[in-house]
């Protein structure tokens, strides 16, 4: 049953209707705060009202159905759960910065925040390129205002200006890439480009395909602090209060993925797994994914710096995720039980979110006689003097580490499920090989990590620190939430594995075309025939 | 009747065990009393073992039950009641009992005493275990106990540290034998039908005659290079002098009469083995003539009573591997018959000869260097008319047990020398080789016999010349022997009848042995009632056997070596003089190879000990600086590599950032589009 | 029985996290929930024991669903489940770890004072850890809980050691850790194999099932013997090397000598007794089971690792000062025994192996016992500090010399009922391997007797502080040998020579495991056939038989590989 245009075109404006209400709050808080002073509170109350508003709506949204080859969104089971997961994240970030703005800044810094989720959140349900393209710049562009919003020493002014100027350059590359894969199509609506390339033979012509591929995957690199474009984050981060840290390893990441899903794997990985095309993804992925975790991980372990620690755990997580993504070309066609690409980044970033979020969120409420931690020395005789912050901590750390049975050994447990899974008997060992190399470079990683909770337990003197605790309840509140979601999801993962799993069949499934896509005489067929001879 | 008499076999190893069970656990107020149910469980092993040396046949066994069995083994607790064990057992029990006794009176008042007898207890219980084994891997299993308990006893007195260096040398040097014999049984297991190690199987003539014989070969090595340690050969025999740093019962019971026969023993019952590898027999023979030869010239010049009975120990276990190792062709059958005679007759002499220097040690106050004491016939009359029996024996002076038992290894080596064809001339090099090492034997024996009792009458004082100074640590410790007897101020009477009693018993049997059992050999040949005791022996009938008559011209020799060798020692050593003196200038290195026994604890400290030891060392600095290093270098090399590879391009510049990446990005793209 | 298998792994953990973060504790106060807790546990494993029947296949006290898988479901869709079970393999090593918490308990009793409720909380957490792994009959769980236990022994070890203790505590850490990634990968291998190349693409994470499933598995023409390149070898070595280093084979052991050094002295006991044995056991249940054709093609290396192990490790000891250092080499020597036992490949190495387990546990965990005792008193572990405390500490003395003889395999006594099959398995598959091995017999006994001698023989020598007073010698009040050292170590002592003595039983229950293990072993074919007359050509043969019991099983099933299917 296909919808006639005004039926597609209110379905995507019921469907949106979340990202709405975060942009009009954004906007009304944003314009309001220009002309009234308020305290900071009231606008991050606002703020979370309208998440809560915003989850409720997406949380009922069950029955609007959307066109898969008509409908600029999709609301399918990917965009679905994402959208719960980042407004639950979004809270939760609300939650640890609540204190974060003076309070003349608030409102744009709040009206930031909604943006960047309801960005997200769009990236997440797009089925457009263009309308993807959008979401990620709603993503991008208020991020700068954010860093620049909490500009406080010439650091963390250098940090924006070099998160602007790669993030404009990793969006070009980006675009690029975007162009190319409508190029060569002449489609923009995504099912519709997958579709077409699936059934087309000899489409598209490998070295278009393999410049989208190439441009589209560099500039998302950028998104998920991966290789090649990882440069900025350690700097970036260590300019950057610990909040804007937490922000900035979670939310570019996740939309990263998101789009990759969306417009990478989700349209070309459903082709034969021998297609030279999808070798040569697998082949640009692994490598990435093999230099980010390796990267990472080794440049990690140099670090005192907190913020440039967890800057480098980004990025080596970055590379984990890309495992999946590379093992999600390979075996994503495939049907099956066993943990497939897509499906195991997207529960990566889910346990990604709740441990990496919870050792964001325990840092920034930590204050060590007075200042805020800066380097790994400043934690000396935490887990003593605050046994359940430390606690807290040292799960999230472990968990990170991929030590079961927390979040993280899931997510690494399924990543490389799926990389191993993707082998196969014909093809070398290379997924193992992956494989193997994330591991060691996880072994060498748990050093890092170990070393936080060294410092944290093992100090041989009673530290003579004071640590205190900052930020109320809805700090704690929120970081407590993610230490329970990292332990919760450890021991009983079940339902975000299956809500995964729904997700990533959904970024891949094609419903049957109706017959005008199929059997039409598009224009476009004649561009692919023509750029194939 | 027999019947019953060798199923209750079973009692034999069991009521010792029972015996240092109730010593060993009995509440503390019994203590003093520790050696009554030892003694009596070893006494009641003793009647029962006559009882089973009545019935013994080839055939008979008990089965007890199953001990280690798993999937593919099976080590039934199953005990051979033949002619071999019994006389074996008899020996031992008998021998036990009255060591055990005499022990009751030489240990009195040792802070140790339970312990001691619960030791002895548990010793009698391996051995005899060890004798009524009718499996390979059971035997192994006591082999090595008799071993834990000769460890445990040598240290017994374990504040002294040349005691637990001793019992630590001697564990070892078993420990090296007992892996010959473990990778034996290895080799029989993978060759065994149905991985059954019994005798039975084992030794059967089926399956030796299918078996390669390079693993017979193999396997027959593998045994003797166990008896050498065992049984004290070349090249393992370096910790039997040593072990006299235990109580002299044990010295007597161990390491003279019973553990250190368990190798002769283990050969003998392989003999239907080792005859298919005439070469290892040779290879006994070899060894046990040129054992017997060097360490009675170390004999000669030793002033330790007990070293020089340690090292006649030495020596006439090498006898009897002599004659094992003469069973070539049809001397097979006399020359097991020779052996375990020897082992039997030696047994009773050699505890007799060990406790009478019991009990001259008991009488000096423990001081055992002849040196420091002579003359003692008056003082200790029975000591010295028990060592006087003993000794002559030992040099085998007709009509003591010595004399039969050594003439008959003569006759199987002479026989041998005939027999052989391609080493005919090796085994009648061992026969000249061997009446000359019995003239030696009946030299040291008399002037350790003569240098103790005859002559002017001298007792050990503090100020002797070699006296070791006295000790303060163990007087402090009040743990040492001589503190707790008190000798120090009672010296030179002799033994209390508990101890005199058991030298009169084994003096008797020396004398009596000799007659009774094997009195009318020259006249009967092989056909006494003793020795067909012992040719009811498993498999005995496998072995080729022929009629080999009393050869008076061995006899003969043997006893001319013997008189000569005690005519020596009267004339050297009966009254001092300075014969000895001038002969050892005379030929000083011979007398200094002798007195520092060829130096082959140096020369094996060299060429194992410390190598070993260096190897230790080496393998602890190459952990320490090696494994660990190339480990902990691994673990540097994430951060090493991250540190000189990557951060480098973390240089903050942000067109650096920008270059980079999109460098690698076409550099990326390129690759993947042209390959 | 179900449930009560899973109270018994579970009552630690509980009574662990209520000592560690009940409030107001003091140090008597958690040292008896911890002993009661540890009692209560053993004597439900002892029930368990008792309940146990030796004649049935397969794992017992499992929780079985209707359609014959065992468990609950944990991650549904994968069917990743929380099966707990056990069979023959196992139950003893569920049994020993029960039995040397009591030990490890026992032993802090006085000497860990500080924060002593968080102390025995992470000792209780580690025996769950334990017992749970040794329980587990799914891989993924039986992984969790095998890198669950790092946590807790890398805060006993970092909080509660000597002096190192940081450095000992993160080298363990991350050393097992790395190992134990690979090892991961390796499991996820078995079952990927499994699910993509098995008749009707089974999913599973069940070990019973992923065992039987692998035997009849197609590797086809993709397996070549002897080449380095096949899954089967690949899978092996990923396998290898997290239990390599649990082990700790030779060259992989050094984290050993310096975790044993630093760790406290129930740490010591638990890690050598219990968790060396997470290493062979995953060698038997993986490694073995799972890949054979890898093991088979392997075994010259395993073995000369294995080998070399024993020597070197024996070798090293010998030249240790410090005791719990020999003792700690000690491990590493006869670790290599129970290896060899292991890919010997044959029912009498298997045997041996399980059986030694136990035995270097028990004897293994008693010397660290009573060197903790020792050290408790004098503060000092050195060899050249101590002699003579036979006349000191006689029950000690009894105690130290029954573990080491124990330990140095003498009759009678446990370690020889197992050293003995080992060598006796490894002598048929390699003769050479084993003769070398039996060296080890002769060098244990050098360490060991070395210790004693040192340690109980000579005259009375205790470091300053200690010395004899020469004036009037008396001598310095030494704390007597406690009720709880008595009460530690007398169950272990107990075991020690019942096992020696007895054995029967206690082998007759892992028998029919060790039947089934060597069934789905390429060389069970040869192992029987009378080639075994010549070593050399037992060898050849086994190489050419090899390939026929793989085709048999490719024979049977249909070709469906993962091109057919799309």
């Amino acid at each position: 049953m296909s919808q006639s245009a005004i039926e597609i075109a209110r379905n995507a404006a019921r469907f949106l209707i979340p990202e709405f209400v975060l942009l009009a709050t954004a906007m009304a808080i944003m314009t309001a705060s220009a002309f009234t002073r308020q305290s900071r509170k009231v606008w991050c109350a606002i703020a979370a009202a309208a998440m809560l508003l915003a989850l409720g709506n997406v949380l009922a949204q069950g029955s609007i159905k959307t066109e898969a080859y008509g409908s600029v969104v999709l609301n399918d089971h990917l965009s679905g759960s994402a959208r719960i997961v980042l407004l639950l994240t979004g809270l939760v970030i609300l939650g640890l910065a609540h204190e974060e703005p003076s309070d003349e800044r608030a409102g744009e810094f709040f009206g930031a925040l909604l943006v960047i989720n309801a960005g997200a959140m769009i990236t997440a349900a797009a089925n457009e390129i263009v309308l993807l393209f959008v979401g990620l710049e709603l993503v991008s562009i208020p991020t700068y205002l954010i860093l620049y919003l909490s500009r406080r020493h010439a650091a963390s002014r250098e940090a924006a200006v070099k998160y602007f100027f790669l993030s404009l350059f990793a969006s070009s590359l980006l675009l690029y890439g975007l162009g190319f894969l409508y190029g060569t199509t002449g489609l923009s609506n995504l099912k519709a480009i997958g579709y077409l390339l699936e059934k087309l033979p000899g489409a598209p012509q490998p070295q278009l395909g393999l410049l989208a591929i190439v441009f589209i995957l560099a500039g998302l690199t950028f998104r998920v602090a991966a290789v090649p474009l990882h440069f900025y984050a350690p700097d970036v981060y260590q300019g950057s209060p610990i909040v804007i840290a937490a922000l900035l390893s979670w939310l570019p990441k996740a939309v990263g993925i998101l789009a990759m899903a969306r417009v990478l794997t989700g349209v070309f990985a459903t082709k034969e797994p021998t297609d030279p095309l999808l070798q040569k993804a697998v082949i640009l992925c692994w490598v990435i994914a093999a230099a980010t975790m390796v990267w990472g991980n080794f440049v990690a372990l140099l670090q005192t710096n907190l913020k440039r620690l967890l800057a480098y755990s980004s990025i080596a997580h970055a590379g984990y995720l890309m495992v999946g993504i590379t093992a999600a070309f390979a075996t994503d066609s495939r049907p099956g039980s066993l943990f497939a690409g897509t499906e195991s980044a997207l529960f990566y970033l889910v346990a990604y979110a709740a441990m990496t979020l919870g050792v964001f969120g325990l840092l920034s409420a930590v204050l060590a006689d007075g200042r805020g931690v800066e380097t790994i020395d400043d934690l000396a005789g935490l887990g003593w003097a605050r046994p359940w912050t430390g606690l807290g901590l040292a799960v999230c750390l472990l968990s990170l580490a991929g030590i079961p049975p927390l979040a993280g050994f899931w997510a690494k447990f399924e990543v490389f499920t799926a990389a191993i899974s993707a082998t196969r008997r014909d093809g070398s060992g290379i997924f193992l090989l992956l494989a193997v190399v994330g591991m060691l470079s996880a072994a060498a990683g748990a050093f890092y990590y170990l070393r936080l909770v060294v410092i944290m337990y093992l100090v041989d003197a009673p530290s003579k620190t004071a640590f205190t605790l900052r930020g109320g309840w809805p700090v704690l509140g929120s970081a407590a939430a993610c230490v329970v979601a990292t332990v919760g999801l450890g021991l009983f993962s079940s339902p975000v594995v299956e809500a995964a799993r729904l997700a990533a069949q959904a970024a891949l499934s094609r419903p049957a075309p109706p017959v005008a896509v199929a059997d039409g005489d598009l224009a476009p067929r004649q561009f692919v025939r023509v750029a194939g001879d | 009747m027999a019947g019953f008499l060798i199923k209750s076999a079973w009692l034999i190893p069991l009521l010792p065990l029972i015996g240092a069970g109730l010593a060993a656990l009995g509440p503390k107020r019994t203590r003093l009393e520790s050696h009554i149910p030892v003694i009596a469980g070893i006494g009641l092993a003793f009647l029962v073992s006559l009882g089973a040396l009545l019935a013994a046949s080839p055939e008979a066994k008990v089965f007890v039950g199953s001990w280690l069995t798993i999937t593919n083994f099976d080590t039934p607790l199953e005990f051979r009641v033949d002619g071999l064990t019994t006389v074996m057992l008899s020996m031992v029990t008998f021998v036990s009992t009255l060591v055990a006794v005499f022990a009751a009176g030489y240990m009195k008042g040792d802070p140790g005493y339970s312990r001691f007898f619960a030791l002895i207890g548990l010793f009698v219980f391996s051995m005899t275990g060890l004798v009524l084994s009718n499996h390979f891997v059971l035997t192994y299993v006591f082999w090595e106990g008799v071993g834990v308990c000769s460890y445990l006893l040598i240290g017994f007195w374990y504040t002294r540290p040349t005691a637990a260096a001793a019992a630590m040398k001697a564990f070892l040097v078993n420990r090296m034998g007992d892996f010959g014999f473990a990778i034996a049984i290895f080799w029989m297991w993978t060759i065994a039908p149905g991985n059954d190690l019994s005798y039975d199987t084992i030794l059967s003539t089926g399956m030796l005659e299918t078996t390669p014989h390079y693993a017979i070969v193999g396997i027959a090595l593998l045994l003797f290079w166990a008896a050498t340690a065992k049984s004290a050969q070349i090249p393992l025999y370096v910790w039997l002098p040593d072990a006299m740093e235990g109580p002299t019962p044990v010295s007597a019971l161990i390491h003279a009469a019973t553990m250190v026969t368990a190798g002769v023993y283990l050969i003998a019952r392989s003999t239907p083995l080792l005859v298919y590898a005439p070469g290892v027999q040779l290879l006994v023979a070899i060894t046990g003539c040129a054992t017997a030869l060097l360490s009675a010239a170390i004999a000669v010049t030793q002033t330790d009573l007990k070293r020089v009975l340690a090292y006649s120990t030495v020596s006439q276990l090498g006898y009897m591997f002599m004659a094992l190792g003469a069973g070539v062709g049809d001397v097979a059958q006399l020359a097991v018959v020779a052996a375990i005679f020897h082992l039997f007759t030696h047994a009773f002499f050699k505890a007799l000869l060990f406790l009478a220097a019991g009990s001259v040690m008991h009488a000096m106050g423990d001081v055992i260097d002849m040196r420091r004491f002579g003359g003692l016939r008056h003082r200790l009359p029975i000591t010295c008319a028990t060592f006087a029996v003993g000794g002559l024996a030992l040099a085998g002076i007709f009509p003591l047990a010595g004399f039969f038992s050594k003439d008959e290894i003569l006759l199987a080596l002479g026989t041998a020398a005939h027999v052989s064809e391609d080493a005919g001339w090796v085994y009648g090099l061992i026969y000249w080789l061997a009446l000359f090492t019995a003239f030696l034997t009946a030299f040291y024996t008399a002037r350790a016999f003569f240098w103790t009792f005859w002559g002017p009458e001298k007792l050990p004082s503090a100020d002797d010349p070699g006296a070791p100074p006295v000790d303060h640590d163990a007087q402090a410790h009040g743990g040492d022997h001589h503190d707790a007897h008190g000798h120090g101020h009672d010296i030179g009477h002799e033994s209390p009848p508990i101890m005199t009693y058991p030298l009169i018993a084994l003096a008797a049997c020396t004398i009596l042995i000799g007659v009774v059992c094997l009195g009318s050999w020259p006249f009967g040949g092989p056909s006494e009632w003793f020795a067909h005791k012992i040719e009811a022996m498993l498999w005995f009938e496998q072995l080729e056997g022929g009629e080999h008559g009393f050869a008076w011209g061995t006899a003969f020799l043997g006893t001319l070596a013997g008189l000569a060798g005690i005519g020596l020692g009267y004339k050297l050593y009966a009254e001092p003089n300075p014969i000895p003196g001038d002969l050892a200038k005379r030929f000083k290195p011979l007398y200094e190879a002798s007195l520092s026994k060829f130096k082959v604890d140096e020369f094996y400290d060299i060429i194992v000990v410390r190598p070993i030891r260096r190897l230790a060392i080496l393998c602890e600095f190459l952990d320490d600086y090696l494994v660990d290093q190339l480990v902990l270098g691994t673990a540097r090399l994430p951060r090493w590599l991250g540190k000189n590879l990557l951060a480098r391009y973390q240089n903050g510049l942000l067109q650096s950032y920008a270059a980079l990446s999109a460098l690698t990005v076409v550099a990326l793209l390129l690759i993947l589009m042209l390959f | 029985m179900a449930t009560l298998l899973v109270i018994t792994i579970l009552i630690p953990l509980i009574a662990g996290l209520a000592t560690a973060l009940a409030p107001g504790l003091d140090r008597d106060q958690a040292r008896k929930i911890a002993l009661g807790a540890v009692v209560v546990t053993l004597g439900l494993s002892l029930v368990l024991l008792v309940g146990f029947r030796p004649e049935i296949r397969g794992p017992q006290f499992a929780f079985q669903t209707l359609d014959g898988h065992y468990g609950w479901a944990w991650i549904a869709k994968t069917d990743i489940r929380v099966a707990f079970g056990l069979d023959g393999l196992s139950l003893w090593l569920f049994v020993l770890t029960s039995l040397l918490m009591i030990t490890a308990v026992c032993s802090s009793w006085e000497s860990v004072s500080d924060r002593a409720p968080q102390y025995y909380g992470f000792l209780l957490a580690l025996q769950t850890g334990l017992l749970g792994l040794f329980a587990s009959l799914d891989v993924v769980l039986f992984y969790v809980f095998f890198e669950f236990t790092l946590i807790p022994l890398f805060f006993l070890i970092g909080l509660w050691g000597g002096p190192k203790r940081k450095k000992a505590a993160v080298t363990f850490f991350l050393y097992t850790l790395a190992g134990s990634l690979l090892t991961l990968l390796g499991v996820i291998s078995l079952v990927a194999v499994n699910y993509l190349y098995s008749r009707g693409h089974v999913l599973t994470f069940s070990i019973p099932e992923l065992t039987s499933g692998l035997a009849v598995v197609q590797w086809d023409d993709w397996y070549k013997t002897n080449s380095w390149t096949s899954p089967q070898v690949l899978i092996f070595l990923l396998l290898f090397a997290g239990f390599a280093i649990k082990v700790p084979m030779f060259p992989f052991h050094t984290w050993l000598p310096l975790a044993h050094v630093e760790a406290p002295t129930a740490g010591s006991i638990v890690l050598a007794g219990v968790l060396l044995k997470v290493g062979t056991y995953g060698l038997m249940r993986f490694n073995l089971a799972m890949t054979p054709l890898g093991s088979a093609a392997l075994f010259p290396l395993i073995a000369t690792l294995a080998v070399a192990g024993v020597i070197y490790g024996a070798l090293a000891a010998l030249a240790q000062t410090d005791v719990k250092r020999l003792v700690a080499y000690s491990s590493v020597s006869h670790m290599g025994f129970i290896v060899l036992g292991i890919f010997a490949m044959n029912a009498t190495g298997l045997d041996g192996a399980v059986i030694q387990q136990i035995n270097h546990g028990l004897t293994t965990g008693a010397l660290f016992a009573c060197v903790g005792m020792i050290y408790d008193r004098y503060h000092t572990r050195q060899l050249a500090d101590l002699g003579g405390l036979w006349s000191r500490l006689p029950v000690l003395a009894l105690f130290l010399m029954l573990a080491a003889m124990g330990s140095a395999a003498v009759p009678l006594l446990c370690g020889f009922t197992g050293e003995f099959p080992i060598l006796a398995g490894a002598f048929e598959t390699s003769p050479r391997s084993a003769v070398l091995a039996a060296t080890g017999m002769i060098l244990g006994a050098a360490y060991l007797l070395w210790m004693l001698r040192k340690l109980l023989f000579g005259p009375l020598k205790e470091p300053h502080g200690h010395t004899t007073d020469a004036t009037n010698g008396h001598h310095p009040a030494v704390a007597p040998v406690g009720w709880y050292e008595i009460a530690g170590l007398s169950p272990l002592m107990i075991l020690i020579v019942l096992i020696g003595v007895y054995p029967r039983p206690f082998l007759n229950q892992s028998k029919l495991a060790v039947v089934d293990l060597v069934e789905t072993l390429p060389q069970s074919a040869v192992a029987s056939a009378p080639a075994r007359l010549d070593p050399a050509r037992a060898r050849s043969l086994d190489q050419n038989d090899r390939t026929p019991v793989l085709s048999a099983s490719v024979a049977t099933a249909p070709a469906a590989s993962l091109g057919d299917r799309r």
